[in-house]
C-alpha cells in the first residue's frame, strides 16, 4: 500500500469571509482533531481534491505533513469532505489525527472481482453494500476489499460473512449483511398512472373551453 | 407515468426556484447518474420519457433510479378563455429541480452504456445535465 501525503500550513483565517477569500486564493480550510486540541489549517485545493479522488470515500491513512508554527507530520485519516451542490470543488475537509499502535475502526470499500457466472447467464450484478466496516491498525488498513464473484449463479448472493478479510484486519458489519445480488433480468416496467383521488377527480371531468359563469363581466347600463 | 396519488391541496402556488440542491446532489444508488446543473421543472411525461430513453437503450440489462417526483401541479387556463372565474385546472405534474440534483441512477451496466443511455435520457429534459460517476 503506498502512503498518502499532504502538506499543510495551519491557518488564522476563520469566519465565513476570510474562509471565502482562502477558496478563492485555492485553497481549502480544513481541521484536524483527535489526540491534540483542534488545529485549524489550509491546503492545496488541487492536492487535496486529488487525494479526495484516489480515497473514493474510503478512510486510509494519509501523513498530513504541517507546515510553519507546529510543524510536524501527524497521522490522520480523512473523516468528511464538504462539497459544493454540484460536487465539483471541495469546500472544507475534516481529518481525524489518529494514533498509530492501536486499532481503529474504518470503512473500506469492497469491490466485484471477476464475472459472475449468473451475469454470463443473462442476470445482472447488483452492490447492495458498497463498504464494509472493519477493525485494524492504521497501516494494515486496505485500499480496498476484492470479493470474487465468478461462482455466483442468478439469485446467489453474497454476504458480509463470505467476505475474506486481509491479515490483521477484523469485521465490524453485521455477518448477514448482504453484498452483491445476482438477479435475473428485469421486464419493462409499465407505470400505471394512480387513480387520481376524488377531489381530483371534478377538475379532471371539466370540460375544456368552457367559462365560468361568474367569469362574464357585467353588462354595463 | 408518474402522479400523487392524492393530495392534501388540488392546486400550488408558483414559488420561487433560489439556490442549489442540498439533498438528493450524490450519488445514493448507482454507479453512474444524470445530475442538473440549472433549475427548472421537470414534468411526469418527461421523467416518463427519460425513463424509457434508459431502458431502451441498456436493454433492461441494467438498473435504473429515478430520483425525482412530479409532487408540483401546474395549472393552465383553456385556450380563448376571459380572465377570471378562479385559478386554472391542473393539467400536469412537475418536479421543481435545482442545481445538482441528481435526477437518475444507474447501475449494472458497462461504462459506455451507460453514458449512451444517459446521454440519450439526457436530451428528454428541460433542464442541462452532466454525467456523474461514483467516486469521481
Amino acid at each position: 500500500m503506498t502512503e498518502l501525503m499532504l502538506e499543510a500550513t495551519p491557518r488564522g483565517e476563520v469566519g465565513k469571509g476570510r474562509v471565502r477569500k482562502l477558496r478563492r486564493q485555492g485553497e481549502v480550510p480544513a481541521i484536524v482533531y483527535g489526540l491534540h486540541e483542534p488545529m485549524v489549517i489550509k491546503l492545496d485545493e488541487r492536492a487535496v481534491s486529488k487525494l479526495v479522488q484516489q480515497l473514493h470515500g474510503s478512510e486510509r491513512l494519509i501523513r498530513l505533513r504541517v507546515q510553519g508554527e507546529g510543524a510536524g507530520d501527524k497521522h490522520v485519516i480523512l473523516k468528511d469532505a464538504q462539497k459544493n451542490a454540484l460536487g465539483t470543488r471541495l469546500l472544507h475537509v475534516d481529518f481525524h489525527e489518529i494514533d498509530i499502535k492501536k486499532t481503529i475502526h474504518v470503512s473500506v470499500e469492497v469491490r466485484p472481482v471477476g464475472v459472475a457466472t449468473g451475469v454470463r447467464l443473462g442476470g445482472i450484478l447488483q452492490t447492495v453494500h458498497r463498504e464494509l466496516a472493519i477493525e485494524c491498525l492504521p497501516t494494515a488498513i486496505p485500499e480496498f476489499i476484492g470479493v470474487d464473484v465468478t461462482a455466483l449463479p442468478i439469485g446467489g448472493s453474497i454476504h458480509a460473512k463470505d467476505v475474506a478479510m486481509p491479515e490483521g484486519v477484523r469485521l465490524l458489519s453485521a455477518a448477514d449483511e448482504t453484498m452483491f445480488v445476482v438477479a435475473a433480468q428485469m421486464k419493462e416496467e409499465v407505470v400505471e398512472a394512480p387513480v387520481v383521488a376524488a377531489e381530483l377527480a371534478p377538475a379532471a371531468a371539466a370540460a375544456p373551453g368552457v367559462e365560468a359563469p361568474k367569469a362574464e363581466p357585467a353588462p354595463k347600463t | 407515468m408518474l402522479q400523487p396519488a392524492r393530495t392534501k391541496y388540488r392546486k400550488a402556488m408558483r414559488g420561487r426556484m433560489r439556490g442549489q440542491a442540498t439533498r438528493g446532489n450524490q450519488l445514493d444508488f448507482g454507479a453512474y447518474g444524470l445530475q442538473a446543473t440549472e433549475c427548472g421543472y421537470v414534468t411526469n411525461r418527461q421523467i416518463e420519457a427519460g425513463r424509457r430513453a434508459l431502458t431502451r437503450e441498456i436493454k433492461r440489462r441494467g438498473k435504473i433510479w429515478i430520483r425525482i417526483y412530479p409532487e408540483k401541479p401546474l395549472t393552465s387556463r383553456p385556450a380563448e378563455v376571459r380572465m377570471g372565474g378562479g385559478k386554472g385546472e391542473v393539467t400536469s405534474w412537475v418536479a421543481v429541480v435545482k442545481p445538482g440534483r441528481v435526477l437518475f441512477e444507474m447501475d449494472g451496466v458497462d461504462e459506455a452504456v451507460a453514458l449512451t443511455a444517459l446521454r440519450l435520457a439526457a436530451y428528454k429534459l428541460p433542464v442541462k445535465t452532466t454525467i456523474v460517476r461514483r467516486g469521481a
